[in-house]
């Protein structure tokens, strides 16, 4: 049976520097997994691959068993590390366009999120805080029923109160049959979420793990693993 | 889904369109109401004329400027920025995004292009000159020119030079990434590429028209008569020239139209293979 996210030899060249070099694994259904790696390991080339934002220099990346393209958008949940709202947009315009164009896209779910965060539908995108667009953008991309949720570093940048909110949201919202991968280096505050692992250095596959057999094997957290494998 | 995208294009264009051509539409009319015809040879026109009409020639400047800057900043924000992230994620395919930002700008630049023309005609009846032009072309027609699929002709030559414009400039925005680390720089020397291949390619086209003779044979036939029959109604009038100008011009058309479907159709590949295979957002 084939995985939600498949990689097979997955590599990716910018010119003569190597982004992603024979990345090879396999995601199943249900998990939240960690990205792992220091700045510059790949994780976000891989994400763009998995998202059709890149065509790889040689191998595969399969979701839900078809390459990246029109089909794969509509099961992919994508959250990119930066804003990607026009500047005319109210926040109302922004969920309309999730409506618009994804199936899976439950606008009641939206609604309340932006609700809670108090944030009004008429508001103008461009007059939020970076804070507030991020945690917009957030409530949009997990109010959909995605197979697969791809979030490029989602707790980059903030303050600790701002990622626990971020991390509740995603696991409070994400669709528990789909499966969530997070990408960052800021182990700590994520690993308590986690179902699995990947480890990734300079653009290879240092380890692919589940979380509770790291635990049990080698008695560390994931953090002091990680510090471990990517010691300078 | 390509309804939904052309849907989405209007409403994010359509606030910036809707000021540029009330404050056009406006202008217009003040300038229509207060500028005294009459006194056109006032060597000492009024200060308020002045400035109306100061006005009028801006608003026109920035009715076309506006639709240029809309089409290529639209593009470039949209597809190759940071908003590109949403965009190429959307369940939809490549061609599908092109074509929707392409039919809006197809959309927009005859709707800027006609209020254009719609004022300067209104300028054109209200001075008469609208009436000497038409004079003109029916003295023309009398004559036994076509002028009448000429004028057709041309507004479609307008139109689809302006598709393959829009189409180069897609193309040159979609390959400049991969040209430079400057995105704009790279979409500028791309399009200096472009432009210089478009000219190379109308070269041959024009000779595949030219050989056939006509046009040849039309500029040789004006030269001679000009001196051999200057005084007596001229080449242009006599039967001959008029059915060798009636043939050329056609051509001349259709040579122009082949050269501008070239280009768009070339630009249009361009721009879909660099977006599916070459796409880089960083």
């Amino acid at each position: 049976m084939s995985g939600i996210l498949e990689c097979n030899g997955l590599s990716k060249r910018f010119g003569y520097v190597p982004a992603l070099d024979n990345v090879t694994f396999s995601l199943g259904a249900g998990r939240i997994v960690g990205l792992l790696g220091p700045n510059g390991s790949g994780k976000t080339t891989l994400i763009k691959l998995a998202n059709d934002l890149l065509v790889p220099t040689a191998g595969t990346v399969l979701i839900d068993g078809k390459p990246p393209g029109k089909e794969t958008k509509q099961v992919v949940s994508y959250l990119p590390d930066r804003m990607y709202f026009d500047n005319w947009m109210r926040v109302r315009d922004a969920v309309g366009l999730f409506a618009e164009f994804y199936e899976d896209f439950d606008a009641a779910k939206a609604g309340d999120m932006l609700s809670s965060l108090r944030i009004d539908a008429v508001t103008p995108i461009r007059s939020l805080s970076k804070g507030t667009k991020e945690k917009v953008q957030l409530a949009l991309v997990m109010s959909r029923r995605a197979k697969l949720y791809l979030l490029d570093e989602p707790i980059g940048g903030v303050d600790p109160a701002a990622r626990d909110f971020i991390l509740g949201t995603i696991i409070r919202n994400y669709n528990e049959e789909g499966t969530v991968v997070i990408s960052t280096h800021l182990i700590s505050d994520i690993e308590k979420v986690l179902d699995d692992v990947i480890f990734l250095n300079a653009g290879r596959v240092e380890r692919v793990s589940a979380v509770d057999d790291i635990r049990e094997r080698e008695q560390k957290s994931i953090d002091e693993v990680f510090r471990e494998v990517f010691k300078c | 889904m390509l309804s939904k995208l052309i849907k989405l294009e209007f409403k994010a264009t359509a606030r910036t369109f809707f000021f540029v051509y009330a404050a056009l539409i406006i202008i217009t009319a003040v300038n229509l109401l207060i500028f005294p015809w009459d006194s056109l040879s006032d060597p000492v026109p009024n200060i308020l004329q002045g400035i109306v009409m100061f006005l009028y020639i801006v608003a026109v400047i920035a009715a076309g400027f506006v639709t240029a800057a809309l089409v290529i900043t639209r593009f470039f924000r949209n597809m190759l920025g940071d908003e590109g992230y949403l965009m190429h994620t959307l369940p939809a395919a490549a061609e599908q995004l092109i074509l929707a930002k392409f039919i809006t700008s197809i959309v927009w630049s005859v709707c800027t292009g006609a209020l254009v023309a719609l004022s300067i005609l209104a300028f054109g009846l209200r001075t008469g000159v609208m009436s000497q032009i038409r004079a003109t072309l029916d003295s023309w027609q009398t004559l036994g020119y076509s002028v009448g699929s000429w004028e057709i002709g041309m507004i479609g030559l307008v139109f689809v030079s302006a598709a393959a414009g829009i189409l180069l400039i897609y193309a040159a925005m979609a390959i400049g990434p991969n040209l430079l680390k400057n995105k704009v720089g790279g979409s500028i020397l791309a399009f200096i590429i472009l432009a210089v291949g478009a000219e190379l390619v109308s070269v041959p086209v024009g000779q595949i028209f030219a050989a056939t003779g006509t046009e040849a044979g039309l500029i040789a036939s004006i030269l001679k008569a000009d001196s051999a029959t200057a005084g007596a109604g001229g080449f242009f009038e006599s039967a001959a020239g008029i059915d060798l100008i009636n043939q050329s011009v056609p051509l001349a058309l259709a040579s122009q139209y082949a050269i501008s479907i070239i280009i768009g159709v070339v630009c249009w590949f361009l721009t879909r293979y660099f977006l599916k295979k070459k796409l880089n957002l960083a």
